[in-house]
């Protein structure tokens, strides 16, 4: 690891940039609850799995960017991409989800969607793990470019 | 390395779209398909009563079919004991498409087990409705919910005096006093009630029919009534100090048997 380039502006400069995207998802937290705001009722019991899902990914989104350019990036993503697997399956309940509204209980299947999402996620896990591998192969090859940003 | 990367990241962003664009879509269509659930309609025919309702569902609004709609009520006594069932199917209702459907609920009396109780004592059915449809062939849902049914008894506080026997040269006059309240508001008791006085030989001794109708309870605080004494010749040769009267009132929902016993003072 390069840490000559880990300098305390270089730093400084990471963790804002890593601060700005991680707001940006809870400003996307905060548009989707506006736009559920008509269903509130129906999904008013799942509401903290979502939030605390929200704050997941927010956390992930700052670690990430944090360690952009370094092996631990691929694993974060890899860590991120199982975490979802695993919230949605075990919040969705293997997609069967019931909700009760007053004296109407309504059961929604929605395997569909986690099947579809837990694909987008499998993909996204092969592509980290071959991320990875490329950023080894060009690391060990000194093909690895310094760019603006500090690497370590 | 580079061209897979770039193929795998665009196939994720490919199917991120494709399932945007199909929740944006589900949840747009779900919010346009209006239900409208008509006043029920109650019919009764010869041996049975049927509840009728009526719904409109509109998916004009709709980008998906509706399939394999079914509707189903079950009825159960406070117990929890099913009393009937009864579905509706409607295999699909196109996107942009409106359709007129009737759920049918039907009793008859006779088929419920223990229908005896519920001729005489007033309950409350729990109708437990269910609805199973799959939307757009992606998202299957059941909705369930519970509603009571109150029934009226037809025959409530059903009530027979004790008999009472008066004597002429050859025959005994048997008479005693029936009453009872219909608060059936869908039930109108228009049939016959059969009274046989049995000695204690099982013999029959007298009999005699009266006709009945009580109409059913419209919904004000006065239940109809019905209340008569009735008499009945008896064969004084074959009388004996104790036996049985026995009531059968038979309409076309119901058939219904009572059993009172008598016991005289003195025989002639």
């Amino acid at each position: 690891m390069n840490l000559k380039k880990f300098s305390k502006r270089n730093l400084s400069i990471r963790i804002l940039k890593a601060g700005v995207k991680a707001v940006l998802v809870y400003v996307a937290y905060f548009i989707f609850t506006l736009l559920t705001q008509q269903v509130y009722e129906l999904i008013g019991e799942y509401s903290p799995f979502i939030e605390g899902f929200f704050i997941a990914i927010a956390v992930f989104v700052f670690l990430i960017e944090l360690s952009s350019g370094t092996i631990f990036k691929y694993m974060l993503e890899f860590a991120r991409s199982l975490f979802v697997i695993f919230y949605l399956i075990v919040t969705l309940k293997s997609g069967i989800i019931d909700v009760n509204i007053q004296n109407i209980t309504l059961m929604l299947n929605l395997q569909f969607f986690l099947l579809m999402l837990i694909s987008i996620n499998l993909i996204e896990i092969a592509r980290t793990v071959l991320s990875a591998i490329d950023f080894l192969h060009k690391k060990a090859e000194g093909e690895l470019q310094p760019s603006a940003g500090a690497r370590i | 390395m580079k061209h897979v990367l770039r193929a795998l990241r665009w196939a994720t962003i490919i199917l991120w779209i494709l399932l945007v664009f199909l929740v944006i879509t589900l949840v747009y269509s779900s919010f346009n398909i209006g239900i409208d659930v008509g006043e029920p309609q109650f019919f009764v025919e010869d041996d049975r009563i049927t509840w009728a309702i009526p719904a409109r569902i509109n998916n004009n609004g709709g980008l998906y079919g509706i399939h394999d709609l079914n509707i189903t009520t079950i009825i159960e006594d406070a117990d929890g004991a099913i009393l009937l069932k009864s579905s509706s199917f409607v295999p699909l209702i196109p996107k942009q498409e409106t359709r007129q459907i009737w759920h049918n609920i039907s009793i008859s009396l006779e088929k419920i087990p223990n229908y005896q109780v519920y001729l005489t004592n007033d309950t409350d059915f729990i109708m437990k409705h269910s609805i199973r449809l799959n939307f757009g062939k992606v998202v299957p849902c059941f909705f369930i919910f519970n509603s009571t049914m109150p029934w009226g008894a037809p025959l409530y506080n059903l009530h027979v005096g004790e008999p009472d026997c008066q004597f002429n040269a050859t025959h005994c006059i048997v008479s005693f006093n029936v009453s009872f309240e219909n608060h059936s508001p869908y039930i109108n008791l228009n049939g016959t009630l059969k009274v046989e006085v049995l000695n204690q030989n099982e013999e029959k001794i007298g009999m005699n029919s009266f006709p009945i109708n009580v109409p059913p309870y419209q919904g004000n605080d006065n239940y109809p009534a019905y209340n008569e004494t009735l008499t009945i010749p008896v064969d004084i040769s074959k009388l004996t100090r104790s036996g049985k009267v026995r009531l059968t009132f038979q309409t076309s929902m119901f058939s219904y048997e009572t059993e009172v016993p008598y016991e005289l003072e003195e025989i002639f």
